[in-house]
């Protein structure tokens, strides 16, 4: 599903982020990717999403080399990918329902469709009957779900979530990863990107670690 | 490479006319939303393209008046000819016939002293100082009309200049000098005007340009996101062009309501002064098709001047 080789990045007028990266993973896996803040994590996550390119190296999505995509289909290649964010990066002028419509919009799906889904979408996340709620009006954790069903109204066959948990308290945290758990049961290839190692090493999971832009451990 | 390169590819059995057309009017009446939302932040860039927009199109309709106008004066190339003072009447219906009978000549027309002076108390406001004068200070006057086929000015001059031989004769006068100068000026004003509507279309195209790219600035974060959940390039840029066309269509219909409301209220002094002219004059509206041109002209600068600045602005993003 998802593969590195080789991958190096490095950022014009600064160090390198990345260093000769290689790793795989399968479809319908899920795992962790950790390290301080600064190991890289979040540029790993940005090549995979073709936000950035490597400087070196391959990145293989579904044996295609994204690095290697022309302009023009990068947004094609971006709706495989559900991506979660720390920040949520809702549209806060706009309702529950508009803002996970719109991964559906974009694909171009009829209205009925798009009903269909968002509501499944909002049932899975626990927001049902909150579709026209403004996400300001909701908690912390409600408006994570609600970056997440965004992330998977779409049914991508990959799920990236960069610290999806890290404004949120224990329990709630426990919640959010119970999600990504269920995703993944149901076929969805998932990497989290994190610094909470106990919750982490609690799930049990295969846990990719970085330090200063080098894989040092793979393991799990 | 061929056939891995093919996994991913632009979806063309999702695409779907009927979604198609509902992005569109989706995007089409979002925009139209954003400025019920700030109304007068609109309002403003409409009025500023409307007002730039109705200079050139106000300018316009000016000349095309005045060229009316001087088309309605029926005084093509009209010669008068004013005769010494000491000519008699009778002399002066003698000359007045010869001229007639002249094959460059078409018709004339004697204007005696008496009906000359008695125009002018009429009309020139002088009335009570002329019954002063002892005198009839004026001479008669015999107006040429040519023959139709002599119509260039060297021609003229020369029937002119044959004229002036008659001793009898004190002045000749040719009507249509002024009107072939005013004729001469209004193309030159033409002109001018299409110079100054390339300037202010310009001008308009940097207002809408500018105000779209603080739109842009307002809702970098709507862009990121919706690049991030995997928009087209084509998808960002639509309800920007849609503002742009909004502006432009509104900027344009708007120059015309101002330059028609301007003619308007010129309309009631103009045909006042065309009476006291005796003419019928009445000044003329924007015409439908110009006024169709004008907006049109509007909104491919308002669409124009959205589309350099966001794709511009997405080109600096995908870089």
């Amino acid at each position: 599903m998802l593969q590195f080789i080789n991958v190096s990045k490095r950022y014009p007028g600064g160090g390198d982020a990345l260093k000769n990266v290689s790793f795989e993973i399968k479809q319908g896996e899920m795992a962790f990717l950790t390290g301080h803040s600064g190991a890289g994590k979040s540029t790993l996550l940005k090549l995979i999403a073709l936000l950035e390119r490597s400087t070196q190296g391959q990145v293989m999505l579904d044996n295609q080399n994204v690095g290697r995509l022309s302009k023009r289909l990068v947004p094609y290649t971006r709706r495989k990918i559900g991506m979660i964010f720390q920040d949520h990066r809702l549209l806060h002028d706009q309702t529950v329902f508009d803002n996970v419509s719109l991964p559906l919009i974009i694909a171009g799906f009829n209205r009925h469709e798009i009903k269909r889904r968002v509501r499944a979408a909002l049932d899975k996340v626990g927001l049902l009957g909150k579709e026209q709620r403004y996400p300001i009006t909701l908690s912390g954790g409600e408006q994570q779900r609600i970056g997440i069903a965004r992330a998977v109204v779409n049914r991508p066959p990959m799920i990236l979530a960069d610290e999806p948990t890290g404004n949120l308290d224990p329990a709630l945290s426990e919640e959010i990863m119970q999600l990504f758990v269920q995703f993944n049961q149901v076929g969805v290839t998932v990497l989290i990107a994190s610094h909470d190692i106990g919750l982490i090493q609690q799930m049990g999971y295969r846990t990719l670690q970085l330090s200063q832009g080098e894989l040092v451990q793979a393991h799990g | 490479m061929a056939s891995r390169r093919s996994s991913i590819k632009k979806p063309m059995q999702t695409f779907n006319l009927q979604s198609y057309i509902h992005i569109h009017l989706h995007t089409f009446f979002a925009s139209l939303g954003r400025f019920y939302r700030a109304p007068f932040n609109f309002m403003m860039t409409v009025s500023v393209i409307a007002i730039t927009l109705s200079l050139p199109s106000g300018l316009l309709v000016s000349i095309s008046n005045l060229k009316s106008l001087s088309d309605k004066i029926d005084l093509t190339n009209n010669i008068s000819i004013f005769l010494q003072q000491s000519v008699t009447f009778q002399q002066a219906v003698d000359l007045s016939q010869l001229l007639e009978n002249d094959d460059k000549i078409a018709k004339t027309t004697l204007i005696s002293k008496q009906e000359a002076l008695q125009e002018f108390r009429q009309y020139s406001g002088f009335g009570s100082a002329i019954s002063v004068l002892n005198d009839n200070p004026l001479p008669h006057v015999i107006q040429i009309t040519p023959i139709a086929s002599l119509n260039n000015p060297a021609q003229l001059q020369q029937l002119v200049d044959q004229l002036k031989q008659r001793p009898s004769i004190q002045l000749v006068q040719m009507d249509m000098g002024w009107l072939s100068r005013l004729q001469g000026i209004l193309d030159i004003a033409q002109r001018a005007v299409i110079l100054i509507t390339v300037l202010l279309g310009f001008a308009v195209l940097l207002i809408v340009s500018n105000t779209i790219r603080l739109e842009l600035q307002n809702r970098r974060d709507e862009i990121d996101i919706t690049r991030l959940v995997g928009a087209t390039r084509s998808f960002i840029m639509r309800p920007f062009i849609y503002s742009g066309f909004w502006y432009g269509f509104l900027g344009g219909v708007l120059a015309c309501i101002l330059v028609n409301l301007s003619v308007w209220l010129l309309d009631g002094p103009s045909s006042s002064l065309a009476q006291l002219y005796s003419s019928s004059f009445t000044i003329d509206y924007m015409t439908i098709s110009h006024a169709l041109l004008w907006v049109l002209f509007s909104v491919l600068l308002g669409i124009v001047g959205s589309w350099i600045v966001v794709s511009r602005y997405l080109s600096e993003l995908e870089r």
